[in-house]
């Protein structure tokens, strides 16, 4: 049925008045793929268990969307969550997996390690820095790892892109939002330093008066001596 | 216990009880350890390296239990870094021929009579042993000066 | 004591024999055969379209009803955004699996490729044209009904194994190969636990096994025997379509996904639908032996009660009692850890086997001497 796709909207394209039986077909189209989305399990690290364990339990459902249909071979699979680090060594064989993977297809980079190297984006000798350095990555979901909520926007993002027509005669435009080298000019340690001026300047915390700074703390230790210390 | 103690200090630092042993003494230590019923240290929990890098040594680390008796125990050895060589415990804990092979991949220490020392985790064809304090590499952004 | 055996006993009185005359499409259309070719063409056409139309329809209810079930035994919702909780999922599935690009590996046996889904197909087809889904609704009453059946199921082992060695790759053909294993070996259980009550009824044909339940179901009625046999036909015939506990050769944790790896798009579908027909036509077995087809449940003497029963058509009698079946299926799927491949042959021969053949000698006792729980032929 790839012939479908390839005859049928060009036919429609030529015989007067098919300019609906097109649009309509891919709506159709767009449609049944944005809410059948199947991921290929891709868990590496951490954020496996948030995105692919997590979301698909009790407490976040994700077979409310139709996506917990995880197919663990890449010929069925829809959409490739990446959900942890890749190193060096798994480069090569995610690749293939992608390359595996049937069109159309997309790929959810979920994650920090998965979207730019993450906390390991300084010192190692071994992480791949962002996984849209091997493949094209369509939905970034930052997090590390993300909420399942925050996993949940990213399918809902990527369902969001499917239906507006980004079907595979129209890939979308993939941005890699982070460097993976540093600019000229800067180091490490200057970085390191803004972060901890800036931590420092907005999180001093003055402990002998923070009692009286804040509306509730009476209220609260009041509540606390009568309700919790029950005999 | 006794015929043991010759060259065996105890580090009174550490939380768990540790002996240091000459690396020489490790294997006839390790099997003594092993075999005798009152200490029966039948597993080997982990094995790995720690690169003294200002003393210029590794110290070799075997943390050993007893599921017998349900006593631990950590046993050290230190191997100068110019030749990190000391022979291998996986003749008598056969789990310590993985463990001395991730030894070998990060760090760079080699065993007499291993079975099969080669890397573990990096690539076959990696240079360099990468959990040394002097090991550096184009992608550690940190020391880009 | 005796007065509840006693009407127990007329359970299934002479009085509350059938009165529906079986009539299938096929004996419709060989009737109009000689007068009226087109009304014969027409009929065949009919059911051809019919079995075409449950196909499509119950694999997509049967998926949607899996994600629901599966959903609400694990305390969660299953699909809910695809129109009102979830009911078009199935068709965004089937539309979106249509397609998919069509990926036949490299050195794969491309014919071979092609073919498997097809064949798995047809034995699940094959099968659905002769069960008896109401006195009027069976499309052709083959007088060797169970040996068919058995016959045919055997031909979705070759779409397994095919599927399995044309994909060049190992895991599909561990998987291929298990799966053969596995079927094989438990058509000879479920043959047995068929046997018991081609005995009992003293027909191969199926739509007269079912009338034969005129006065009580064969799962009670032949005694002991039947309880054994049904619960041993269940769990054969849950191995056979490589359901869980028994879905080895798709283990996904194990064998990515065993045969089928190296499928996708619409071949793909093929064998997930068929999973899913197969579920529902080996419930349909079991109800049409054990559990009485489309035979309403009566109680024997309580005539009001067994006029109620009869207000509710034949058809929806069968359809309620397969999906209880199935559900009884889908329960096993989560419930259940996957066994082991040497468990499982173990649990065949060295268990199932026996217990097989000792309720058939026991049956063939049974039937020789007349002991059937309630009296009448």
């Amino acid at each position: 049925m790839a012939l479908i796709i390839d005859t049928l909207p060009g036919l429609a394209e030529k015989i007067p008045g098919g300019q609906v039986l097109v649009t309509s077909l891919d709506w159709l189209l767009n449609w049944s793929r944005a809410n059948s989305l199947w991921p290929l399990s891709f868990g590496t690290k951490c954020c496996a268990i948030e995105m692919l364990m997590a979301t698909g339990a009790s407490h976040q459902d994700l077979s409310r969307f139709g996506a917990e249909v995880a197919r663990n071979t890449p010929r069925q699979a829809d959409v490739m969550v990446i959900a942890g680090a890749i190193v060096k060594k798994m480069a090569p064989r995610m690749r293939m997996l992608y390359e595996q993977m049937a069109e159309p297809r997309w790929v959810m980079a979920t994650g920090s390690c998965a979207i730019s190297g993450g906390p390991f984006m300084y010192n190692s000798y071994h992480i791949v820095r962002g996984a849209d350095e091997v493949v094209p990555v369509d939905v970034y979901v930052p997090g590390c790892p993300p909420r399942p909520e925050a996993f949940f926007w990213g399918l809902l993002t990527l369902q969001r892109m499917i239906r507006r027509g980004e079907t595979v005669r129209a890939p979308g435009v993939r941005r890699k939002p982070v460097l993976s080298a540093l600019p000229q000019g800067i180091a490490v340690q200057d970085i390191r330093a803004e972060i901890h001026a800036a931590l420092e300047a907005e999180n001093v915390v003055d402990v002998e008066n923070a009692a009286a700074a804040s509306p509730w703390h009476g209220k609260l230790r009041q509540w606390m001596a009568t309700n919790l210390y029950k005999p | 216990m006794t015929a043991l103690a010759s060259g065996i200090e105890r580090r009174e630092k550490v939380n768990r009880p540790a002996v240091r042993v000459p690396a020489e003494r490790l294997l006839e230590v390790a099997a003594r350890l092993r075999d005798d019923p009152a200490l029966a240290f039948d597993m080997l929990v982990d094995h790995a390296a720690i690169d003294w890098h200002a003393e210029n040594r590794f110290e070799l680390f075997y943390h050993l239990f007893s599921t017998a008796h349900g006593h631990a125990l950590t046993l050290t050895a230190f191997v100068p870094r110019d030749a990190p060589v000391v022979p291998t415990v996986s003749r008598i804990w056969p789990v310590a021929e993985w463990q001395e092979r991730e030894a070998y991949d990060l760090m760079g220490i080699l065993y007499d009579e291993h079975p099969d020392l080669r890397r573990l985790f990096l690539e076959d064809d990696w240079q360099g042993f990468p959990l040394r304090k002097d090991y550096r590499d184009p992608d550690m952004l940190e020391f880009q000066k | 004591m005796t007065g509840a055996l006693a009407a127990f006993a007329a359970f299934g009185a002479a009085e509350t024999a059938t009165a529906w005359p079986v009539k299938t499409v096929a004996a419709r259309a060989a009737e109009a055969l000689p007068d009226n070719v087109w009304l014969a063409v027409l009929y065949m056409a009919l059911a051809l379209a019919g079995l075409g139309a449950l196909v499509s329809g119950l694999g997509m209810g049967l998926i949607y009803l899996e994600r629901k079930i599966a959903a609400h035994f694990q305390c969660r919702l299953g699909p809910m955004r695809v129109g009102p909780h979830g009911i078009f999922q199935t068709v965004a599935d089937t539309f979106k699996l249509l397609f998919k690009e069509d990926i036949v590996p490299a050195r794969a046996d491309k014919a071979l490729h092609v073919l498997a889904p097809f064949l798995a197909m047809t034995s699940t087809v094959l099968m659905l044209g002769v069960i008896p889904y109401s006195p009027v609704l069976q499309i052709s009453d083959v007088n060797i009904g169970v040996l068919y059946i058995t016959a045919v199921s055997g031909l979705g082992v070759m779409g397994i194994l095919l599927g399995g060695w044309s994909s060049y790759n190992k895991w599909s053909l561990i998987g291929a190969m298990r799966g053969a294993a596995q079927i094989i070996s438990y058509e000879v259980s479920a043959t047995l636990a068929l046997l018991v009550v081609v005995m009992f009824a003293g027909t191969l044909s199926l739509s007269g096994i079912v009338t034969s339940q005129a006065e009580g179901w064969w799962i009670w009625r032949a005694p002991v025997v039947g309880g054994i046999a049904f619960l041993i036909y269940l769990t054969a015939s849950t191995a056979e379509i490589n359901r869980t506990p028994f879905d080895i050769p798709e283990g996904e944790s194990e064998l990515t996904a065993g045969f089928h790896t190296e499928y996708s798009g619409l071949r793909f579908a093929f064998f997930f639908l068929a999973e899913f027909i197969n579920m529902f036509v080996v419930a349909a077995l079991t109800v049409t032996l054990f559990l009485g087809g489309w035979m309403p449940f009566h109680v024997g003497g309580a005539n009001a009660f067994n006029a109620v029963m009869d207000l509710v058509p034949p058809g929806a009698w069968f359809l309620g009692k397969t999906a209880l079946v199935v559900f009884v299926i889908m329960w096993f799927r989560w419930t259940f850890p996957r066994l082991r491949v040497d468990q499982l042959m173990r649990l065949e021969w060295k268990i199932l086997l026996p217990i097989g053949f000792a309720n058939l000698a026991l049956g063939a006792l049974a039937v020789l001497y007349s002991l059937y729980f309630f009296p009448g032929a």
